[in-house]
């Protein structure tokens, strides 16, 4: 929850480019869980995994939150809990990879 | 210089009765100045030579003092003026000196007066600058001399004492004093500054009643003086068209009756009457608004009102006759009585040295190397001091063939000329007992077996025997060896008590920490009394300090709630305090294992988990998940040892006499709870539970406190105990075994559902896009 700031400003940096910020959302179901996911002001969308054990959870071998991980445009792993610093500069690196595979 | 009007009495005589000298007054409470800025309060007490003795609380014997080591003793007892002044003069002297008398007789060379406090005393005429009537207008209060008898608003240093006068530089700096205005008063007031004048001088008003009403206020407005006073719903304002310039000083007189005050100039012209406020009272005080004020001069005259003044020349004077109380001058007899004012002959300036002719009598006192002396009422002596009684001084005038003993009613201070440059140096000790009387400089030199504290004061002779219960805290503050080396004893313990201090973890399991201190090798500590061992200082000082401030909002703190298996090595700056809180949590369902250690990396991450034991490699450790892991010497910040409600809750507190327990601080980091026993050769043997036998030198000691701080010592650790937290997921399944998460190069697992609106989601959706994907919670 603290990196929702620096998540925002990544949306917001890379709103024109082929980049997408997508949550797994491990909270377990309630009626107001959207709510407060909006008041939180996260305006990307997450699965609702429906708990810390859910089944893209356990797919992913997830233990430890957050964690995250880095797609290129095909779908590989190219990072795993890149450091927020290096974030954007590793995206951009990736996008002009999907853009010039267009 | 400032005229007194006073009434004019008739011829009759008005015998003076001797003042006893050394009356059965109580020796004086006093306090005294050392050089150093310190000070003592104490009562006075005999002592030959030139010493005085102070009875201070806490110490068996008095201290006797060298007057050479102070800077002035002040006497704190607001003592009424000691006789009636009708009859008597004041008589001022050429070295700034003041005796208040009856005239006895009068010869060619010398005066002979009966002086108040001092009995039959003779000097010489040229000695006398100015004498002055006492008369029916008695002085009640001539100063200021020091800050003793003035109380302010806010803290005593912002007036300060120089030399005659109180100098201020703080703005909104207050100082009052009861004056007793409630009577008919003159006052005279001479202030000056030096920027622009920016001051009050409130006469009457009451400490308790609101700021500003109550009192007739004089006060500067642009380049002149205005006097004001708040009556009923308005203001009354009256110009004293007295001119004001930024570096200048003012005289000023006010006659004070019940119901009005009317203010006088220089030459007793009046400018301007003011009715009194209904509810002022007797104070009179004076604020500094501005940059710099000087209060050097204040009296207050008993009565009024206004005669002709008969002014006589010394030099005209031919005799006394003390039959008729009157003096023969240009052949007339003069009524005593009747005399306001004698110029003296030579007129010298006050405080030149007396020429020749009154060279002391001992050629190697010098007034200057002495004392003065000061009475609330202007008397004042200089003189070298030679010994005192407790209710007397002896001194040594210069003007006087033989000492002179002076009762020391209304004594206002004793300020000492020129302190020797040995005992200044002795004075600025850097060691300090701390008692109720106040802070002795000087150094340890035993603390017996039962208890008392025997220390030599920095200005005396002797040592002095302090009662155990009188001593606060000895500030040693001699701690130059560095105590323990880093590298010999690179942890660091914190005991519940409070007790903190390096040391070298030898081992660690369910019931003991083992560990070698400076104190003592292989001490076995029961972990109840434990709170954490520090393995890197530097990285707890960062953690400490984030915490202390908000906790970052950045950082991947602490491990979640599925278990950890791998300390994260992440770029956390410090402690999330969210993580921290949800780490203590234990869920419920955990609650049966003892997870009640919090192991906190130098990353910042940190893990509640159960140490099993310790070795060279690190720490070896049973998490949430069930599984052993060793967790590297190097990776580690601290291991804290959690309280739960089971926790046995061993403050470390060891029996015995409470009055030799005491705190030994060595340094910030570095805290001992230790009985005493006995304090010899500049070390310290003491005794605690955990450690046995200690013996510390004095020299690697910073204070050690006998009273304890009302705050017991805290560490940031005491909030840190172990809580059920509530299900979050009551549905939840048990944990399922692990799977090990696909690493960088391999593709992403099918991951398909809906999203927290429902909608169906797929990350195949996002095909040809960057995409990060964020496993995230509330929580």
């Amino acid at each position: 929850m603290a990196q929702v700031p620096d998540e925002r400003s990544l949306v917001e940096s890379n709103k024109n480019a082929p980049f997408a910020l997508i949550g797994v959302n491990t909270d377990g179901a309630s009626d107001d869980l959207l709510k407060r996911t909006r008041d939180a002001d996260i305006t990307w969308r997450s699965f609702a995994d429906g708990g810390p054990s859910g089944p893209i959870t356990q797919a992913w071998g997830v233990t430890a939150f957050p964690t995250s991980y880095l797609l290129d445009h095909t779908g590989t792993i190219r990072g795993v809990d890149v450091p927020t610093e290096q974030l954007q500069g590793r995206i951009d690196e990736l996008v002009v990879a999907a853009k010039e595979d267009l | 210089m400032f005229t007194t009007l006073c009434l004019a009495i008739s011829a009759t005589l008005l015998l003076q009765e001797t003042a006893d000298v050394g009356a059965a007054a109580a020796a004086p409470d006093i306090e005294i100045s050392i050089l150093g800025g310190k000070s003592i309060r104490g009562r006075l007490s005999p002592a030959t030579g030139a010493r005085i003795g102070l009875e201070t609380e806490g110490f068996s014997e008095p201290l006797i003092v060298q007057i050479d080591a102070l800077d002035a003793i002040e006497c704190l007892q607001e003592m009424k003026s000691a006789a009636d002044t009708r009859g008597l003069f004041s008589f001022e002297l050429s070295g700034g000196e003041q005796l208040h008398g009856r005239i006895l007789g009068l010869t060619n060379e010398a005066w002979r007066i009966d002086a108040i406090g001092i009995g039959t005393v003779s000097f010489p005429r040229s000695v006398v600058t100015h004498a002055r009537s006492l008369g029916s207008s008695s002085i009640l209060f001539n100063g200021p001399h020091g800050l003793a008898g003035w109380t302010s608003g806010k803290a005593r240093t912002s007036f300060a004492t120089r030399g005659n006068s109180l100098t201020s530089t703080s703005p909104a700096a207050r100082i009052e004093r009861d004056l007793g205005l409630d009577h008919d008063r003159m006052v005279e007031i001479e202030l000056s500054w030096s920027a622009t004048p920016r001051f009050r001088v409130e006469l009457g008003r009451r400490a308790k009643k609101s700021k500003r009403s109550g009192a007739v206020t004089v006060e500067a407005w642009g380049e002149s003086l205005v006097a004001w006073s708040i009556r009923g719903k308005g203001l009354d304002i009256v110009e004293l068209s007295q001119q004001i310039d930024a570096e200048s000083e003012l005289s000023l007189g006010a006659r004070v009756t019940q119901a009005e005050i009317t203010f006088l100039d220089a030459n007793g012209r009046e400018l301007g009457t003011l009715a009194r406020p209904a509810n002022s009272g007797p104070l009179l005080a004076v604020v500094n608004d501005g940059d710099a004020l000087t209060l050097r001069k204040l009296r207050v005259i008993e009565g009024l009102h206004a005669h002709e003044s008969i002014t006589l020349e010394d030099a005209l004077i031919t005799g006394f006759d003390a039959d008729e109380n009157a003096f023969t001058a240009g052949g007339e007899t003069i009524a005593a009585g009747a005399v306001t004012e004698i110029l003296g002959g030579a007129h010298p300036a006050p405080g030149e040295v007396p020429d020749q002719e009154q060279a002391p009598i001992d050629g190697t006192t010098r007034p200057q190397d002495g004392v003065t002396v000061r009475f609330r009422d202007g008397r004042a002596l200089t003189g070298a001091f030679l010994e005192t009684d407790g209710r007397s001084a002896t001194l040594q005038c210069a003007w006087s063939p033989s000492p002179l003993q002076v009762a020391l009613d209304g004594l206002d201070r004793i300020d000492v000329h020129r302190p020797s440059r040995t005992a200044k140096r002795r004075a600025t000790a850097r060691s300090f007992v701390v008692t109720a009387g106040g802070e002795v400089p000087g150094e340890l030199e035993s603390i017996e077996t039962d208890g008392n504290v025997v220390w030599q004061p920095a200005f005396a002779e002797q040592t002095a025997e302090i009662a155990p219960a009188a001593v606060e805290r000895i500030i040693v503050n001699r701690a130059t060896a560095y105590f323990a080396s880093k590298r010999t004893f690179p942890h660091y313990i914190v005991l519940r008590s409070g007790e903190s201090y390096r040391c070298r973890l030898i081992s660690i399991d369910e019931e003991h920490v083992r560990i070698d201190t400076p104190f003592g090798a292989d001490r076995q500590v029961d972990v109840a009394l434990v709170k954490a061992v520090e393995f890197d200082q530097s990285a707890m000082d960062r953690f400490r300090k984030a915490f202390e401030e908000k906790p970052k909002d950045n950082g991947f703190g602490g491990f979640g709630f599925g278990g950890a298996e791998r300390a994260r090595v992440a770029t956390s700056e410090g402690f999330d305090g969210d993580s921290l809180r949800r780490a203590l949590a234990l869920p419920r369902k955990y609650k049966k294992r003892r997870f009640e250690h919090l192991v906190i990396a130098r990353t910042g991450d940190f893990m509640r988990t159960s140490v099993q034991s310790w070795s060279k490699e690190g720490v070896e450790t049973t998490s949430l998940a069930g599984s052993n892991r060793v967790i590297p010497a190097d990776r580690l910040a601290a291991v804290v040892w959690l309280e739960s409600a089971q926790a046995k809750t061993l403050s470390g507190e060891t029996s015995g006499a409470a009055s030799r327990q005491a705190r030994i601080i060595l340094d910030e980091t570095t805290l001992l709870q230790l009985k005493l026993s006995r304090v010899t050769d500049d070390t310290l043997h003491a005794q605690s539970d955990v450690l046995g036998d200690v013996t510390l030198p004095l020299s690697h000691i910073e204070s050690i406190e006998f009273k304890a701080d009302p705050k017991s010592p805290r560490t940031h650790y005491d909030d840190w105990t172990l809580k059920p937290m509530r299900e979050p997921f009551p549905d939840a399944p048990e944990p399922a075994p692990t799977v090990d998460s696909p690493a960088t190069g391999a593709a992403a697992p099918k991951t398909s559902g809906v999203d927290l609106e429902g909608s169906a989601l797929d990350l195949a959706d996002y095909a040809g896009k960057v995409v990060l994907l964020q496993f995230w919670g509330h929580w």
